[in-house]
C-alpha cells in the first residue's frame, strides 16, 4: 500500500488567449524566472502549490508526466528548423530536452532526488504512477512527487491532433501533482493502482466487488453510453462527476484524484479506457477518520 | 544614415535585447548607447546564454549573420557600434 501525502492542483480552461503564467509564478514564489516557457511555468507552479506547506526531504523524486509535452516549443522550434531552415533558439533548445521542466522543478522546490519524465499518450498519469508505485513498494524510493502537466496552445488543431481528439473538444490546462509516499504516518489518503490493464470482463469482475458507496470517475474516453451500462450494473456506486470544472487533457486524471481528496470524503475508483483496455486507479480517504 | 545616428534603429536592437534576454525590468531607455552591454555597467547582467539569444534575434528580426564568436565580441559591444554594423551608412 502506498499513500497520498499531499496534492496541489493548477487547471484551467484558457478563454482563447494564453494564460500569463509568468506572473502567477512570481505572485506564487516571489521568484522571478527567466528562460522558462509556459510548459515550465505550468509544470512549477502546480508543483509550488502540492509542496507549499511542506518541508520535502532533499532525496524527494520528481516523476513527471505529460501527454504533449512542451508542444508550444516543440512547434516552433519544428517550423524554425524545417520551414526556416534556422537553427533553434539556444534556450529554446534547452527547454525542449525532456527533462528540462523536472531539473527547474527540482530547483525550485531544492530536491536533488531522482528525477523522471515519462512522455504517454493514453496512459501518462497511470504509467507514470505505476512506476512511482512499484518504487515505493520495493523502497527503491521514500518519497515521489508526481505531477501531470498539459499546456493548452493558441492553435489547439495541433494539440487535437497529435491527441488524438476530434474537433469539438475543449482543450484546457493543468499541472497537478502528488506527494507518494510508502509510510502511512499523516497521510491524506491511500493509493492504489491496478498494475496491468484490463479487458471489460475483467473490469466488471473487479467492480463486483467493490464495496456499495464507492465512487466512480470515468475519464473522458468513456462515451456516455458506456458510462451508463457500468453505472447500472453497478448501482452499489455513486458517479463521480467533475467534467463541468475542467476541459480535457490527457493528465486529468491527476486532477480528477486530487480534485476529489480536497472536496469528497470516501473511496474513488476512476476508470480509464484507450483502445478497449481498462485501467484503474483507487483512492480512499476516509480510512484515517 | 549611420545607424549609431538612427535612433529608431537603436531602440529596436534595446528592444530585440531586452525581450531575447527576457528582461522585463529594464526598458529601452535603461540601456545606454555607449556602454558595453556584457559589463556590470550596463545593468543589464547578461552572460553566455543572453549572447546565444542575441545571435538569434540578429539573425531574425536584422538578417545578420554572426559567424563566430569573434565576429561578435568585435561588434556585439555597444547599442551604438551594433548599429553602425547593421547599418554602417
Amino acid at each position: 500500500m502506498i499513500y497520498i501525502h499531499a496534492g496541489g492542483i493548477h487547471n484551467s480552461i484558457p478563454d482563447n488567449q494564453l494564460p500569463d503564467l509568468k506572473s502567477e509564478l512570481k505572485a506564487l514564489s516571489g521568484k522571478v524566472y527567466r528562460r522558462i516557457d509556459h510548459f515550465i511555468q505550468l509544470a512549477i507552479i502546480g508543483a509550488h502549490k502540492a509542496a507549499a506547506e511542506l518541508e520535502l526531504a532533499p532525496q524527494t523524486a520528481i516523476y513527471m508526466t505529460s501527454g504533449q509535452g512542451d508542444i508550444m516549443v516543440f512547434d516552433r522550434v519544428r517550423r524554425q528548423r524545417y520551414f526556416q531552415k534556422m537553427l533553434s533558439k539556444p534556450v529554446d533548445f534547452v527547454n525542449l530536452s525532456s527533462n528540462s521542466a523536472g531539473f527547474y522543478v527540482a530547483t525550485h522546490l531544492g530536491l536533488n532526488g531522482k528525477n523522471l519524465f515519462l512522455l504517454h499518450h493514453h496512459f501518462p498519469v497511470q504509467m507514470t504512477l505505476l512506476a512511482a508505485q512499484n518504487e515505493l513498494n520495493l523502497g527503491q524510493q521514500k518519497a515521489i512527487l508526481v505531477g501531470g502537466v498539459d499546456e493548452w496552445i493558441p492553435k489547439p488543431e495541433l494539440a487535437k491532433k497529435l491527441l488524438g481528439v476530434d474537433e469539438v473538444t475543449i482543450l484546457g490546462e493543468g499541472s497537478n501533482w502528488l506527494l507518494l509516499k510508502a509510510e502511512a504516518e499523516a497521510a491524506l489518503a491511500t493509493f492504489a493502482l491496478e498494475p496491468g490493464t484490463l479487458n471489460k470482463i475483467e473490469l466488471q469482475r473487479l467492480l463486483l466487488s467493490v464495496e456499495a458507496g464507492t465512487f466512480l470517475a470515468f475519464s473522458s474516453r468513456f462515451s456516455a453510453a458506456e458510462v451508463a451500462e457500468i453505472m447500472v450494473m453497478n448501482k452499489g456506486c455513486k458517479r463521480y462527476h467533475y467534467e463541468a470544472s475542467c476541459a480535457y487533457y490527457e493528465t486529468l486524471p491527476l486532477y480528477v484524484l486530487n480534485r476529489f481528496l480536497h472536496q469528497e470524503q470516501g473511496k474513488l475508483i476512476h476508470l480509464d479506457v484507450s483502445k478497449g483496455r481498462y485501467m484503474v486507479m483507487r483512492v480512499g480517504n476516509n480510512v484515517f477518520l | 544614415m549611420k545607424g549609431s545616428l538612427d535612433e529608431a534603429l537603436k531602440r529596436r536592437l534595446k528592444i530585440m535585447i531586452i525581450e531575447e534576454c527576457e528582461k522585463e525590468e529594464v526598458t529601452p531607455d535603461d540601456v545606454a548607447d555607449d556602454v558595453q552591454l556584457f559589463s556590470d555597467a550596463s545593468g543589464l547582467e547578461l552572460d553566455s546564454l543572453d549572447a546565444l539569444q542575441i545571435i538569434m534575434g540578429l539573425q531574425i528580426q536584422f538578417g545578420i549573420r554572426l559567424e563566430d564568436s569573434k565576429a561578435f565580441r568585435r561588434h556585439v559591444t555597444t547599442i551604438n557600434e551594433l548599429a553602425d554594423f547593421i547599418q554602417p551608412h
